[in-house]
């Protein structure tokens, strides 16, 4: 006879399995960090690096006074304060639009054009849109790393906000109706409250989209003044590519906002809140 | 006059969708359109038949490129899924510890690319890059990532397999949707935990799995566009040419629209083909 488990037991086997794979996932931002503090110009020492030496962190310094870094990062900041709001709003009102429609016939369609549009490769668009930009006149604008915001960003985020919001009960959303509540007035009263993390999550991921955004400024900026962060990082490492420390310390530079909000956020993203509860739904 | 109610949640929707239309639709539409015209930034596009369709044939640059690209496919595709499956198994418990080693998972995925693939720059740097000392540490000397067109290949299907956050969380999803009685069920019946994931987790998780390999074959790919433009350029010898940066050098090095638009139409063409023949196999 095979003895019962007790299953609340902490399993060895995947605790030490777990600190592996996170050690593994870990591991190069980690050495990302530890090489961003070796002092800049001198050769690195023979054998692994498990720890810092030293902390040159005067290398953070001087990312902003070899490149015009902090116009980068001013650049980035703007874009991403601009971008996503817009895109979290328009994800917000089609998903929102899309639960309410009573027709289930077209629900369906816009489900398909959805799937549709997710599966058509960044690739494809590039060349219209390089035309489309140049009639708008907004090649070398900030508009042009702005403008995927105008559908959304990514079609995920409205499947997501759709997915969200179905969550939400009929009957709290109909009784409201009765009480002579307007469209409008169900959506930022009640549908917004009730699915914080639904649109924390698209917003997130819209964060994550602009600010780490490289194919857009590099197709369509050309004009030094407009470029962002990660133009920045490619800059830099043009320049020099020995540089390793300095390179490394702009590489952290630009991952530690990510960081942060993994950290404040991770409870929304991770936990049984998560999107994972969103996709259980049948459509 | 009053707007009805279910007017207006199409107005709702309106932006979205007028959205998607002109900077997604539209532009993947008229791709098809300019496959048939010559066209570059000077001029207007000319017509000018199946020419570009043509010149693929005899260009061995796109040749190698579409190589290179069902090579990555055949090879990252499975181990990315095999990867996302077995780390979401490990690490779907509620306790606190696995937030935090989901979280890590997600970590190579979400932070920006461009940092990534600079952090991976160095990790792989032949002399002094973390990975290549360990490597001389344990005695299995220091390949060269750089400027050997097979360990270039391997160090792009590494950091593709590294970066499967999305298909980390589908995973996770699909294994949330498997009802907790059909687990507990079979654990009364004496099932081990081999026999309880081919009977039960398995066949749930086949959908998910599905869907995942079909946005793969697409994502995989323009995830790879980052690491293939800053880390090695496509080379050496192009053998880390991959789709997204074949068209990127195709349309805005060579300015060559209608090439480029041609080589991603026959590209797609059979892509779409072996999804539609796998959703055929899917069905029966």
């Amino acid at each position: 006879m095979r003895e019962m488990k007790n299953p609340h037991a902490p399993n060895v086997t995947r605790i030490i399995l777990s600190i592996i794979i996170g050690f593994i996932f870990i591991f190069p931002l980690y050495v990302g960090i530890v090489a961003s503090l070796q002092p800049a110009g001198v050769p690195a020492k023979p054998g692994f690096q498990w720890f810092p030496t030293t902390f040159a962190w005067n290398n953070y310094q001087a990312v902003f006074e070899i490149i015009p870094f902090g116009r980068y990062l001013l650049n980035s900041i703007l874009i991403v304060l601009i971008a996503v709001p817009i895109s979290t709003v328009i994800a917000s009102l089609a998903g929102f639009g899309w639960r309410q429609l009573n027709d289930e016939k077209l629900q369906r369609w816009i489900l398909y054009i959805n799937i549709f549009v997710l599966m058509i490769p960044g690739a494809a668009v590039w060349i219209f849109r390089y035309q489309l930009l140049s009639w708008l006149d907004w090649i070398d604008t900030p508009l042009a790393l702005i403008f995927p915001a105008f559908a959304a960003t990514n079609p995920l985020f409205a499947l997501i906000t759709f997915l969200g919001y179905q969550q939400i009960p009929d009957e709290i959303l109909e009784s409201a109706l009765l009480d002579g509540a307007s469209p409008m007035e169900l959506f930022i009263k009640i549908t917004i409250p009730l699915s914080i993390p639904t649109t924390a999550g698209v917003a997130i991921l819209s964060f994550v989209f602009y600010w780490g955004d490289f194919i857009n400024p590099l197709l369509y900026i050309y004009d030094p003044t407009l470029y962002t962060l990660p133009v920045g990082l490619e800059i830099l490492k043009q320049m020099d590519i020995t540089n390793i420390p300095l390179i490394m310390a702009a590489s952290i530079i630009m991952v530690f906002p990510v960081l942060l909000i993994f950290w404040f956020l991770q409870r929304f993203i991770f936990h049984e809140l998560s999107l994972s509860n969103l996709f259980q739904r049948d459509i | 006059m009053k707007i009805s109610h279910q007017r207006q949640y199409l107005l709702f929707l309106s932006p979205y969708l007028v959205g998607i239309f002109i900077f997604i639709i539209l532009p993947a539409l008229s791709t098809l359109i300019i496959a048939f015209t010559k066209y570059n930034l000077a001029g207007r596009p000319e017509f000018n038949g199946l020419t570009d369709f043509v010149s693929i044939l005899s260009s061995a640059y796109i040749r190698i490129g579409i190589k290179n690209t069902v090579l990555f496919l055949i090879t990252a595709i499975p181990l990315r899924v095999a990867g996302a499956l077995l780390l979401a198994l490990l690490l779907q418990k509620k306790s606190p510890p696995y937030g935090f080693f989901r979280a890590t998972v997600m970590l190579p995925t979400f932070i920006p690319q461009v940092a990534f693939a600079l952090i991976c720059l160095w990790i792989f740097n032949p002399f002094y890059g973390p990975v290549n000392t360990i490597l001389q540490g344990i005695g299995l000397g220091q390949p060269e990532w750089f400027t050997d067109p097979w360990m270039a290949r391997l160090m792009i299907l590494l950091i593709s397999a590294i970066q499967l956050g999305e298909g980390f969380i589908m995973m996770l999803a699909g294994l949330q949707s498997i009802p907790k009685y059909f687990i507990e069920a079979a654990k009364i019946d004496g099932a081990n935990a081999w026999k309880i994931f081919w009977k039960i987790t398995f066949p749930h998780l086949m959908p998910w799995i599905f869907i995942f390999i079909i946005r793969d074959l697409v994502f995989s790919l323009e995830q790879s566009l980052i690491p293939t433009y800053t880390i090695t350029y496509g080379g050496p010898y192009y053998s880390t040419t991959l789709m997204p940066l074949l068209i990127y050098e195709l349309a805005f090095d060579f300015f060559d629209f209608g090439l480029a638009s041609a080589t991603l139409v026959v590209f797609y063409a059979i892509m779409g083909l072996i999804v539609l023949s796998l959703v055929n196999l899917w069905r029966k």
